[in-house]
């Protein structure tokens, strides 16, 4: 019998958008009852957001929201009405764990800061999911994922060789501190079950993304040197690039470390008066003849396919690998083969792929991944089964718009 | 939090150094095995103290092995491997990032590890993961982030992507990021075996850890059957939500809500021309952006970045500075969070460098000890834990098992 590591784990996520659901997507995935709560009053915006599946709007239509919120309940609360909060509070005295990324002063202003919880559940553990942090003097800051991106540190590492910061648009900051939140948690859950504490912890997306960048900052540390923007290329390897191949906007990645990587990258290009070239027969000179280089190389790589030339290339024991975009990615071979889109049948959306996890447990053979909730779709579950309210006092709390 | 877990790390560069760093910071007593023939490969990357390579100033090893034990041990032969055998016995984690199939040939594969020590939790962190198609491929982190999918964000739009193609940042995000999913993956294993009294395999691939990032492209793919483009035509949904020079660097400004637009306007001091009717909502401005790029920044090159930034979040307008490494390490919101954590290294000297990434309240950000000189705890490990003599360790270095 498989055991999931968290069974029995209850977590009752206030949190929203990306960094808080996706470290609740991974706990639920791994076993915990993780009780979403949300309220139609403030949606979270990944539930109206574009893509609505197949272009049709909706609350329970989002493909964002279904994608990072799989394997999860939804409860509907609302906390600016004094029940609601009443409600939140006997929810987190029967959980284990608390997750939230309310704007700062919120849950204080409701009684719910940790202090107060921890009167409630004494061994709670809660993280706070912010952009900055609870302390500090920017604490108030606000930020959008973009925003953290750039003070952390990241976006003035992405530009062209001697160009300006050109940053990213993917969801960078988000995923990270959803890792970070998930293993604070994992180490909180073990310290509780060893010392019987429960814990607070402050997690900032800008420090969960500045914590990785470690590089620039000890070159600044040591060296006072500030980094400028390279492309794609390395101080250490070349080429180091994306070179352009046949179809629209298809590129490969290639990448030479040795000699006889090198060596190994002329044969399959078919060129052996390049491994000759003196210019290249080091890495000392590949490094100073980069844009000759690119030049030869692109011409090579125009004529065939990202796959055929990567398949080319690694045959011949050289580093590449396609740059995919979100169709091709969906589809690459080795990412199906692990099961890394697992297909879930969403009562509205239909049948539909959802965000796997990049690790595999031997203990786990088969994860099982479900559907994200609709709004509100156990909140007989939450309110009646695990708080004993009747039927008619739901009924009530709906009408009064406290459960809603 | 983690005081009680053991931890034998026998990994090189990034990732897994960089999982079991993590585990470190909380608490975890972990002994780094490195080859004795040079160490781990961190120890001769850069950065450097005036650029001169010294296998005991890498920073990117002094920071990436805090907190740790360190010993030299050639795991491939004996007496090195009946070492290892022992470190494992008493141990409740490996983690490992060699090639697949590397371990196994050592004779310390799963299926080894596990006759060893049952309740041993084996992390193995590569490149594609242990199995599929991929799973032997050469990689290195540019090729596993632009196979990941996140090149097509990074830079996002472009004006000509015949010459702009995909970017990925300078350094090894990836890696890190693998390393941060080995940290979960690990625990989860720690946490079953509460219950089954049993160790497992964790399988953690590099590039699965970079495609979680792509979510958003995904979703539009799965949801909508779109391709996420970087071609200019396809405009963002709003603007602005760009990254714009100032006097001393850039800020990244965005204005996702009206209200939020009016607040800069007033802070411009409502010039003319935000009257214009092309730039009256978020999608006409993001239409008209060509428009109005040089008119916001004609505003913003007034300003110093933390000054424009400060003065456009009084206002709840969400600009904030695009840092450098040095604007992070004067950054006095981080310096006072005590974000960076202070090491005295015996060799490379004092030194700052980003601790734990959360605060938590039972293990603060610390450094206990710098990270290991190669080699320097052989005789803390090997003979006070594991009962060999001085004698033993002299034959040891003869043969160059140490």
């Amino acid at each position: 019998m498989t055991r999931l590591p968290l069974e029995g784990i209850r977590v009752f996520d206030m949190s929203w958008v990306g960094a808080g659901p996706l470290c609740g997507a991974f706990l639920g995935t791994m076993g915990a009852e993780v009780i979403k709560c949300e309220t139609a009053q403030r949606l979270d915006a990944l539930r109206t957001l574009a893509p609505q599946t197949d272009g049709v709007p909706g609350v329970d239509r989002g493909g964002l929201f279904n994608l990072i919120n799989h394997n999860k309940k939804s409860c509907t609360l609302n906390l600016s009405h004094p029940k609601g909060v009443k409600l939140a509070k006997q929810l987190i005295g029967i959980s284990d764990v608390m997750v939230e990324s309310f704007s700062a002063g919120m849950l204080a202003k409701r009684g719910m800061d940790y202090p107060a919880l921890k009167e409630i559940k004494p061994d709670l553990i809660m993280v706070s999911v912010s952009a900055l942090g609870r302390t500090g003097p920017w604490r108030d800051w606000i930020g959008y994922g973009r925003n953290l991106h750039a003070l952390s540190g990241l976006s003035a590492l992405i530009g062209y060789p001697g160009g300006p910061p050109r940053g990213l648009t993917v969801q960078w900051t988000d995923t990270a501190t959803g890792l970070t939140a998930a293993f604070a948690v994992l180490a909180a859950l073990h310290h509780r079950f060893e010392t019987g504490e429960g814990q607070y912890i402050d997690l900032s997306m800008t420090e969960a993304t500045a914590a990785q960048l470690i590089e620039p900052i000890m070159d600044y540390e040591m060296n006072g040197r500030v980094w400028e923007c390279v492309g794609n290329r390395s101080d250490l390897m070349a080429p180091h690039n994306c070179y352009r191949c046949s179809g629209d906007d298809k590129w490969v990645a290639i990448s030479v470390s040795t000699d006889e990587e090198w060596q190994a990258l002329c044969s399959a290009m078919n060129v052996p008066e390049l491994a000759r070239d003196a210019r290249f027969s080091n890495i000392d000179g590949r490094l100073h003849h980069q844009d000759e280089l690119d030049a030869i190389i692109n011409d090579w790589t125009r004529q065939r396919s990202q796959y055929q030339a990567m398949q080319v290339l690694q045959d011949a024991g050289v580093c590449a690998g396609p740059c995919l975009d979100g169709e091709s990615a969906a589809k690459d071979p080795h990412l199906n083969d692990r099961g890394f889109y697992p297909e879930v049948v969403h009562p509205e959306m239909g049948q539909r792929r959802v965000i796997g996890m990049p690790w595999k447990l031997s203990g786990i053979p088969q994860v099982e991944f479900r559907p994200a909730p609709l709004l509100g779709e156990h909140n007989h579950h939450v309110f009646g089964d695990l708080l004993q309210l009747s039927t008619e006092e739901i009924s009530e709390l709906e009408s009064q718009k406290v459960i809603w | 939090m983690l005081n009680n877990l053991v931890v034998v790390e026998y990994a090189s560069l990034v990732s897994g150094p960089y999982c079991a760093r993590l585990l470190a910071d909380l608490g975890a007593e972990v002994i780094k095995v490195e080859d004795p023939s040079g160490g781990d490969e961190a120890r001769r990357r850069s950065p450097f103290p005036g650029d001169k390579p010294d296998p005991e100033k890498s920073g990117l090893f002094l920071c990436l092995n805090t907190n740790k034990l360190g010993v030299t041990l050639d795991i491939r032969m004996e007496p090195g491997a009946e070492l290892f055998r022992e470190l494992l016995r008493q141990a409740d984690v490996l983690v490992e990032n060699q090639p697949v199939g590397w371990m196994e040939q050592a004779g310390f594969g799963y299926d080894m590890v596990r006759e060893i020590n049952p309740r041993l939790v084996m992390t193995s962190v590569t490149p594609f993961g242990c199995t599929g198609p991929y799973s032997q491929y050469k990689a290195s982190e540019l090729t596993l982030f632009h196979m990941s999918g996140i090149g097509y964000g990074t830079p996002g739009r472009v004006q000509d992507p015949e010459v702009e193609m995909p970017l990925k940042p300078r350094a090894t995000q990836l890696e890190f990021l693998a390393g941060m999913a080995s940290a979960v993956a690990t625990m989860l294993a720690i946490l079953t075996r509460r219950e089954t009294g049993e160790g497992q395999h964790v399988d953690v691939s590099a590039l699965e850890a970079g495609a979680l990032v792509n979510w958003g492209n995904a979703a539009q793919y799965f949801y909508a059957g779109q391709n996420a483009s970087r071609l200019k035509e396809s405009q963002s949904p709003t603007a602005p939500l760009h990254i714009l020079p100032c006097k001393d660097g850039y800020v990244n400004l965005e204005c996702v809500e009206e209200d939020q637009w009016r607040r800069l306007v007033d802070l411009m001091g409502r010039p003319e021309w935000t009257e214009n009717e092309l730039f009256k909502d978020g999608p006409s401005r993001a239409q008209y952006w060509d428009g109005l790029e040089p008119l916001l920044t004609d505003f913003t090159m007034q300003w110093g970045k933390d000054e424009l930034s400060a003065a456009c979040q009084e206002k709840r307008v969400a600009c904030t500075p695009v840092s450098t490494a040095a604007d992070l390490i004067g950054n006095q919101h981080l310096q006072e969070r005590g974000f960076f954590v202070e090491m005295d290294h015996p060799v490379a000297g004092n030194l700052q460098c980003p601790g734990a990434p959360f605060q938590a309240e039972a293990a603060p950000r610390q450094i206990r000890r710098p990270a290991p000189l190669l080699g320097q705890h052989n005789e803390d490990v090997f003979c006070y834990r594991l009962g060999r003599t001085q004698d033993d360790l002299k034959t040891m270095r003869e043969l160059h098992v140490i």
